[in-house]
């Protein structure tokens, strides 16, 4: 029983923009299903990633050359809320399931396509993946150091999409719930990224500033970075924002003599001179592992936190009692999956089934759903529409 | 800080009435940062705050006071969510507990925005933006490593991204299970509590990288994800990214290069060959780059059939032809910062660019709300105002 109860999918998205927020919408208990062809597969099918992108969903098979797999399609789409895509724009037209076509079926349907550009300027026509847009959106600048090169967003890329994907249904599906109207939602990849930016891109339009990388610093704090402690590629990240903090920073650290020193007396001063500043607490911090900065430091009041790395993210006492992942069965294969966050008091996030194998439910759906008979099925299958 | 009004915001745009609940004197922590509209502090003239807080109507209200905590349970009566980022123990001390809450209202949904979450050892522990972003893993793996920058890496620390990435990352991820809650309780399921650790909406929106250390695979860190042909490259004037996957993209590379005659050598041919000459083809595409801008790589590149593009910069983003044709900027008009360019949303519905509205003046619903919906006098409001209470 999840929130999302009830609401059914029709998700032809593919690779991990549309895909990931179909899963977030599935784990919400939604009913996806996910139509795919082994005429032309996902990119991710066969791949370590697929489980954890695609679990908590249903999987049909349609030949999207066949007229007939375009008849089901519609029908499905009759019988669904939202229609998700992230193909190149005109491919869904191409299929004769655009979104008048759609319509036709249902007229209150809600369709949401996700594409680099949103189907319109010049970037429409480019081909890519989540780092080329990345670097289109401005926020590649915005990340890295000061005397470094623009940084590269990978994998978090294709989800922060995908996350924006999620926002953007869940708010049509409201708006739905209370007028009864459907909509087609177009999405672009690469503003998806630049609203990341939002802020500096403001700053630029109001100010003409043109912000960029600069670490970890801040223009109002100091200390404010991550510093380097016991133990190899090892760090904790502090951060101080008063003047209150900064008294009880140093005296958690025993109060050595170069906290005195007028450089650091006051904020815009430890601003000034943060380069002195962040070597000397490094002197201190190399001496001690990040989680024991952080035991040190925080019962002063001080904003301290490991800069945490996979086994001590999932392994430290905090993490452990709240729970972040849970064990899926699938087949003799047991695996660890992360969980969305967010913990839901009533409608808990859904996470009990791993990704499933393709066509894994047309019996559900074209027998259940679309009330076809085993033999329609069966010769559907030998037309070669359920490829 | 910035991640619960981002929550906000991001209903605010889609139409949704926020009211946003502002300490009396001052207001936002957000209308005190840099930087501001022409460089000159003013509670209106924040950056971060006119982009946080669009579409919002304002209120002032001083809630840790018990008679503006009342008037709040008042106006959460009549609410379908209420949005909130106090430490847990200020809301436990307050009375601010889901609990108290749903009685008053058993259709409110209430969203608890905190750097650890509401239960568990660190739940009171202090967090600032860059703190909570490297809770969350996904810190230590920033920058990401690439042949220009790996030597070394290591030595320097992780950071974060950008100025608040994070921190819309995670107002993005509170505003997904708070919009299905309140899709659940316009269902007739009644409302609920959404405890969003920032911590743990970071890892979650990390899943994948996660993923392949949970199945056994090596820790990541910032260097064990190069792409090993491509990546960020330097040419004439910036820099590109080459990022391919298919066949195809690296036929199209080849292409861009004037089919050279290293492409034709026998470990050229296959993808598993290649990686291993990864360096060589690496070296190749250097020595061809510096000729060009990195607007004639990204149409040359495209052209012949490779995935590359560009990496702009701010104003290139601003004034780029993309966004211009998109309407991804829009015109808001601000009673004190004027109108001015906002960026929007990624989304549109049904073609239209979501419609924004300025963020609110501090106090600037008062009467509204006080008046209109809570039927407050005007002696009442005074006497409020004097009190400190709004």
């Amino acid at each position: 029983m999840g929130a999302l109860s009830g609401v059914r999918i029709a998700d032809f998205s593919w690779a991990l923009a549309g895909p990931s927020a179909t899963m977030m919408i599935a784990s919400l208990g939604a009913e996806v299903i996910k139509i795919e062809s082994r005429t032309r597969l996902d990119v991710t099918r066969h791949g370590p990633t697929f489980d954890a992108t695609n679990r908590q969903k249903l999987a049909v098979t349609l030949n999207m050359r066949h007229p007939k797999a375009i008849e089901l399609a519609k029908e499905l789409v009759r019988k669904s809320d939202a229609v998700v895509e992230n193909f190149r724009p005109g491919v869904m037209d191409g299929f004769g399931l655009g979104y008048e076509s759609l319509r036709e079926v249902k007229r209150d349907i809600i369709m949401l396509s996700c594409s680099i550009a949103g189907g319109a300027g010049p970037y429409a026509r480019y081909a890519g993946y989540a780092p080329l847009f990345v670097a289109l959106s401005g926020l590649g600048q915005l990340v890295g150091y000061e005397d470094g090169p623009p940084t590269e967003i990978r994998i978090a890329a294709d989800i922060i999409v995908g996350m924006t994907n999620a926002v953007a249904l869940l708010g049509a599906l409201v708006h739905h719930q209370e007028t009864g109207e459907g909509t087609h939602i177009d999405i672009s990849a690469v503003e998806a990224l630049a609203s990341m930016g939002g802020d500096s891109l403001l700053d630029y339009t109001m100010n003409g500033r043109v912000q960029r990388r600069l670490g970890n610093d801040d223009s109002a704090m100091a200390p404010h970075n991550c510093y380097g402690c016991a133990g190899e590629d090892s760090w904790v990240s502090i951060a101080i924002g008063t003047e209150e903090e900064w008294q009880a920073f140093i005296r958690a650290i025993g109060a050595p003599a170069w906290t005195a020193d007028p450089r650091f007396a006051h904020g815009l001063a430890r601003i000034r001179h943060r380069a002195e500043l962040d070597e000397l607490i490094t002197k201190w911090t190399g001496e001690r592992t990040p989680q024991q900065v952080m035991e040190l430091l925080q019962p002063a009041g001080v904003a301290a936190v490991p800069s945490y790395k996979a086994p001590d993210l999932f392994g430290n006492p905090h993490i452990r009692e709240r729970g972040v992942t849970k064990k899926l069965q699938k087949g003799e294969q047991a695996m660890e999956v992360v969980m969305p966050g967010g913990k839901l008091s009533k409608t808990p996030y859904v996470i009990d089934r791993p990704g499933a194998q393709m066509g894994e439910h047309n019996g559900y759906v074209l027998g259940t759903v679309l009330g076809l008979s085993e033999q329609e099925i069966r010769d559907l299958e030998e037309q070669g529409v359920l490829e | 800080m910035v991640a619960g009004p981002y929550c906000g915001k991001l209903l605010a745009d889609m139409g949704a009435d926020v009211v946003k609940v502002e300490a009396p004197l001052g207001g936002d922590v957000a209308r005190r940062q840099a930087p501001f509209l022409n460089s000159l502090p003013h509670q209106d003239g924040s950056v971060l705050f006119l982009h946080l807080n669009t579409s919002k109507r304002g209120i002032q209200l001083d809630y840790t006071n018990p008679l503006g905590l009342g008037i709040l349970k008042e106006l959460v009566k009549d609410a379908d969510v209420l949005v909130e980022d106090n430490p847990p123990e200020v809301s436990d001390r307050l009375g601010l507990r889901y609990e108290a809450l749903t009685e008053l209202n058993p259709k409110l949904v209430v969203t608890s925005v905190t750097p650890f979450g509401q239960s568990g050892p660190y739940k009171d522990h202090k967090a600032y933006p860059l703190n909570s972003f490297h809770a969350g893993g996904e810190g230590y793996l920033t920058p990401l490593a690439n042949p220009l920058s790996v030597n070394g890496m290591l030595e320097r620390p992780p950071t974060k991204q950008g100025r608040f990435v994070g921190e819309y990352e995670i107002g993005m991820l509170a505003a997904i299970p708070t919009l299905a809650a309140l899709f659940h309780s316009r269902a007739g399921g009644g409302g609920q509590h959404v405890d969003l650790s920032k911590q743990e909406a970071l890892i979650g929106l990390n899943f994948l990288e996660m993923a392949f250390w949970l199945i056994g695979g090596p820790v990541p860190t910032r260097t064990t994800r190069m792409m090993d042909i491509g990546g960020i490259m330097p040419c004439k004037d910036g820099f590109v990214e080459f990022c391919l996957h298919e066949e195809h993209q690296w036929k199209g590379l080849v292409r861009m290069l004037g089919d050279p005659a290293w492409a034709e050598e026998e470990w050229a041919q296959k993808p598993a060959t290649r990686a291993e000459h990864s360096g060589e083809i690496n070296g190749h595409l250097r020595e061809w780059l510096p000729q060009y801008t990195k607007a004639e790589v990204m149409e040359l590149g495209q052209q012949a059939g490779t995935t590359v593009a560009q990496y702009n910069e701010i104003p290139e983003v601003v004034e780029s032809e993309q966004m211009r044709v998109r309407d991804y900027f829009v015109d808001v008009t601000h009673p004190v910062a004027g109108t001015r360019k906002y960026p929007s949303a990624a989304y549109r519905f049904d073609g239209r660019p979501l419609a924004l509205k300025p963020a609110p003046l501090l106090g600037q619903h008062n009467e509204e709300i006080y008046r209109g919906i809570l039927g407050f006098s005007l002696e009442e409001l005074g006497q409020m105002r004097e009190l400190g209470v709004i």
